[in-house]
């Protein structure tokens, strides 16, 4: 639900980078932060565990400038991608206005894939949501390695409502404005119809 | 119709000269209707109005010729209008900046600082602390090399409040006075940063201040104290990286540099000089050790190919050796490039084969059968001659053993069946059986990788990673006595991947840290035996497409890394190999000629003196408080060991049976404790307790600790990555302590920003923590008084909620429109909680600011 502040005439609005472990979350909010315009950007709040892996969660804050007054931000955050972090990965869902799966397009990870799109659905419906209509984006990361998924199987195992699917190299940026901007296109015309 | 300028003007001077001031107004304006631009006349009219008491209108024709002059260049006109209008109204902030301004653009440098003070005390009168102190931060811009201004304002910034930036000034002017030789002020600046802080930025001062003394040994002690209550500061890692390498102890340099979780730009250059320093004075194994993480590192992000360029380079001048080799494979394999490691692998193997190192060459043989490269090209390599210094001695037991499992068809056949039977057992879950079947074949052939790797796979699948690790360094141990050094260090490395560090105790024991025999020189090995076998004719066949397969086929090491264009012809044999056009896949196995290692003598086995690991100098004065006794160091490394991979338990019982040889050691009564809390910690809840006992807590630990766990172990997920379990509660704790560390006490941006997300998740105590941080900056009150109210109301305080909007509301310095929506939501909530006229009266405020504002219609 996009929290809207009127005291401080602000909307936040919150996306998820959720996905299986390695797939390339934190990656693409790293890219989004060294793109964007300093002034318009956070701090990235992005913590390691000694293994390299993200400590609870990645933020990166946006300012997406201000429209009738209210000033708008969208706020990134990534989940923990390995599997026994659910509660933290529940937690971060909370308040959620919008998606972003990040799939691993190799195909020994594809098994991971399905498993964490199932677990979304499970956590976003233990917050209330619903994954068939929650603003979603499917991002099919790692483009580039060789072990890659053809992208029609990847659509054939992990689409599931004609959500926008993007195909990404996150390390190298391809993709991961574009799949932001498609999850932010979505938050803002369920805010307009709300 | 024009207006007559000289009529209106005279007309305007006449209305002056007999006092109609107002009257001579309305003219002048006429004039300044036709032409706006005349600036002079604005300046004049602006003195008119003064003169009838109608200042604000005097100051507004003031800024304009003001501006005016400003725009054309006249700076000096501009400073004197300017000057007129602050005297005018000495409290108005815009034309006193302007003013400045103009003072600054005339280089009037001490007058425009009066200007900024007087600013930054209006501010300050005000109420708007964060501003007043912006301005004064303008009078030492003004004047930069003045460290009394730059005190004084950290001075004032720590009076409010706003510690970190008093800290950073303070470093700043401690810094600059020890560059300009005056040490003791700059010790005595340094003491006040040192009162209010021991952030990395202090320790970075202090060090900085020793290198301007040229005592580098003095800034790594302070370095290091930095590091011990900053533990993994990249900033503090980087710059001791740097130090120590300027130090000359390259090896520390590296040892730093290992802990930074991700290298950045500026620290890999420092790990290439360091690694070529390592090269330069011969310690090349230590130096490969030390590198290793950082490469692989590097390589995982995406930077593999600065990996290779750092070993590259460090190797500069000379081919690289071996174990470099090998790294490159593992780079090339960290980075997904296929190609590249094949090629690393292929220079590994013929390296190997000129060392005559056979559990080497058969462990890189099935790496590169693994990649689809069979092992015919590297088979029908003739065996090198290698000068007998540059050869590692092999000895009899081992030689043994390769003849015997290589050279005997009937075993090796036997070996692939239990192969196949190990395999097959372990993809229907026989665990057991599997491991009977992979233990036969170690005893057919003791160094089988694909055996031991099997066993490791089994324990894999058990999910008990420390098993894994055990396995691996059980079989270094073998290696070892069968005085196999590379694969034992090999085994050690794969036990190092699972959970790094904790192979260091072993490879010491071991002795497998000091230099091992020298690589091999590729540009001496000649080939003794030509390329007749049938495996060759094969290539041959090939020759013309694949001119570099056969390159590689003639026996002659290749020290360089191939060409380009070479590796796209090994991708051709490889995928012709692959699909079967190539060598027919029985003759795939490599085996070793024994009759390259008759003829050549082999020399003594020099022994290698195991290389003591440095301890890091902070945890120096913690040893030296109680040295312990080399046996029992390598217990409590043990013991932590298992204390931080998981396995308490194991930890206990290793210090029980450790306290009956020291008797009530500090060291082992410590460890004792933090194993009894961990265990204690992962108990399961006793079945008294409901659910109503944890209702105060947010945490749902059973989610994280499923029922379906056993205590103590570690989880891996699909990707084998090694994590300990950690509780919501302890992640949080964590994320937030190395948000602390990330993020400065004065980014108010952040901590709001922060609150929003912690209030989001629901996290409400924290969220407040962070409101509060961001509420010292003077300018977000309003907000963080309404999130603070929030929050409140979150947690069902309605009080609570109600003081921040008050605070909110009476905050200093604000117009009342800024607090509209505080009142409203004053009013709700007083509406809530039955205090229906205090309500109205909130309501009503907000009507008279907007009269269609929310519901406030309908409330009021």
């Amino acid at each position: 639900m996009t929290f809207i502040n009127y005291a401080s005439r602000e909307i936040n609005c919150k996306i998820v980078y959720y996905g299986p472990g390695l797939c390339g979350k934190t990656t693409n909010i790293q890219w989004i932060f060294e793109q964007a315009n300093p002034e318009k950007r956070g701090k990235l709040v992005s913590l390691a565990t000694e293994t390299d892996r993200t400590l609870f969660f990645d933020f990166l804050p946006l300012d997406m400038g201000t429209v009738k007054g209210f000033k708008v931000r969208f706020h990134l955050y990534t989940v923990p991608g390995q599997v026994f972090y659910d509660a933290s990965r529940k937690l971060i869902l909370r308040g959620c206005d919008g998606v972003i799966f990040v799939a691993d397009s190799q195909r020994p990870r594809m098994e991971a894939n399905i498993e964490s799109i199932a677990n979304l659905a499970t956590n976003l419906k233990e917050n209330g949501f619903d994954i068939r209509t929650i603003p979603y984006v499917l991002q099919l990361n790692k483009r580039d390695m060789a072990s890659a998924a053809p992208v029609e199987e990847m659509e054939h195992l992990l689409r599931f409502r004609n959500e926008p699917t993007v195909e990404a190299v996150a390390n190298q940026g391809h993709g991961v404005i574009e799949t932001l901007k498609a999850c932010a296109r979505q938050i803002l015309m369920e805010f307009q119809k709300g | 119709m024009a207006l007559d300028r000289t009529k209106v003007q005279k007309q305007a001077e006449s209305y002056l000269a007999n006092g109609k001031i107002e009257k001579a107004i309305d003219e002048f304006l006429k004039l300044l209707d036709d032409k706006a631009d005349d600036y002079n006349l604005a300046n004049r009219v602006g003195d008119a109005y003064l003169q009838i008491g109608r200042v604000d209108d005097a100051l507004a024709m003031f800024k304009r010729a003001g501006s005016g002059y400003e725009r054309s260049g006249f700076t000096n006109k501009a400073a004197a209008v300017f000057k007129k209008a602050h005297r005018t109204v000495p409290d108005d902030v815009d034309v006193a900046l302007r003013l400045a301004e103009a003072y600054r653009a005339t280089n009037m440098i001490k007058d425009a600082m009066q200007v900024h003070i007087a600013v930054a005390d209006i501010y300050s009168k005000k109420g708007l602390k964060k501003r007043a102190l912006e301005e004064f931060s303008k009078v030492v811009e003004l004047e930069p090399n003045n460290p009394v201004h730059k005190v004084k304002l950290a001075d004032l910034y720590n009076k409010e409040g706003m510690k970190d930036r008093a800290v950073d000034i303070y470093l700043e002017v401690a810094e600059s006075l020890a560059f300009e030789q005056r040490s003791s002020e700059a010790s005595q600046i340094l003491e006040r940063a040192k009162a209010m802080t021991t952030a990395p930025k202090l320790f970075l001062t202090q060090c900085k201040l020793r290198v301007v003394q040229n005592d580098l040994p003095g800034a790594i002690q302070h370095l290091r104290e930095g590091l011990a209550v900053n533990a993994r500061s990249i900033e503090l890692l980087e710059v001791l990286a740097e130090t120590e390498l300027k130090a000359k102890a390259p090896e520390r340099a590296l040892e730093a540099l290992a802990q930074i979780p991700q290298l950045p730009e500026k620290g890999v250059a420092v790990c290439e000089r360091a690694l070529r320093e390592m090269v330069r004075s011969g310690a090349v194994d230590e130096g490969m050790n030390l590198f290793k993480p950082i490469g692989r590192d590097l390589s995982r992000r995406g930077m593999g190919e600065q990996a290779a360029r750092i070993l590259r380079g460090a190797f500069s001048g000379q081919g690289l050796p071996l174990s470099a080799w090998l790294q490159m494979a593992d780079i090339a394999q960290q980075s997904g490039d296929r190609a590249g490691r094949v090629e690393a692998l292929s220079q590994a193997r013929r390296l190997a084969e000129a060392a005559q190192d056979g559990s080497l060459m058969r462990s890189l043989d099935a790496d590169l059968q693994g990649l689809g490269v069979q092992g015919t090209v590297l088979e029908s390599l003739p065996s090198p001659v290698v000068p007998p210094s540059m050869l590692r001695p092999e000895p009899a037991a081992s030689q043994e053993i390769l003849e015997t499992t290589e050279v005997d068809p009937i075993r090796r056949m036997q070996i692939q069946q239990l192969q196949r039977e190990a395999e097959a057992l372990t993809r229907s879950r026989s665990h057991e059986r599997a491991l009977d079947a992979y233990q036969k074949i170690l005893d057919l052939d003791p160094l089988n990788l694909a055996a031991i790797d099997g066993i490791a796979e089994v324990h894999r699948t058990s999910g008990v990673m420390t098993r894994v690790q055990q396995h691996y360094v059980k079989m270094a141990e073998k290696m070892v006595a069968m005085e196999q050094r590379s694969m034992a260090i090999r085994m050690l490395d794969k036990a190092e991947e699972l959970f790094p560090g904790s192979t260091r105790l072993h490879r010491r024991m071991l002795g497998l840290l000091g230099p091992a025999a020298p690589p091999p020189v590729p540009a001496k090995v000649e080939p003794v035996l030509e390329p007749v076998s049938d495996l060759d004719l094969s290539i041959v066949e090939l020759q013309d497409e694949l001119p570099t397969a056969i390159a590689l086929g003639a026996g002659e090491p290749v020290a360089e890394p191939l060409p380009t264009e070479s590796l796209s012809d090994l991708d051709v044999l490889i995928a012709l190999d692959q699909t079967g056009a190539g060598v027919p896949s029985s003759l795939s196995v490599p085996s070793i000629e024994p009759a390259g290692t008759d003829t050549v003598p082999l020399p003594g086995i020099e022994e290698v003196e195991p290389l003591e690991l440095e301890p890091l100098s902070f945890l120096k004065g913690i040893e030296q408080a109680s040295p312990p006794s080399e046996d029992l160091l390598a217990v409590l490394s043990d013991i932590d060991f298992q204390l931080d991979y998981g396995s308490p338990e194991e930890a206990r019982n290793e210090i029980r049976t450790a306290l009956e040889t020291w008797p009530q050691h500090p060291d082992l009564c410590a460890r004792l404790d933090r194993a009894e809390e961990i265990l204690r910690r992962l108990s399961p809840a006793p079945k008294t307790l409901g659910e109503e006992d944890f209702s105060d807590t947010f945490f749902d630990l059973t989610d994280v600790l499923g029922s379906s766990l056993d205590e103590g172990e570690e989880m891996h997920d699909a990707t084998h990555v090694v994590e300990k379990i950690q509780s919501v509660d302890e992640l949080f704790n964590a994320f937030r302590e190395g948000v602390e560390q990330q993020v400065k006490g004065d980014d108010y941006d952040t901590h709001y920003n922060l609150g929003i997300a912690y209030k989001e998740m629901m996290l409400i105590e924290p969220a407040i923590e962070e409101f509060k941080k961001a509420m010292r900056d003077p300018e977000r009150t309003l907000e963080c008084c309404s999130m603070l109210s929030i929050c409140e109301q979150a947690q069902g305080n309605l009080e609570g909620a109600v003081a921040w909007l008050r605070k909110g509301i009476d905050a200093p310095g604000f117009p009342p429109e800024d607090a509209i929506g505080l009142h409203y939501d004053l009013g709700e909530i007083l509406a809530q909680m039955g205090r229906g006229d205090e309500a109205k009266d909130h309501y009503r405020i907000v009507r008279e600011l907007d009269s269609d504002y929310r519901e406030v219609a309908q409330r009021a």
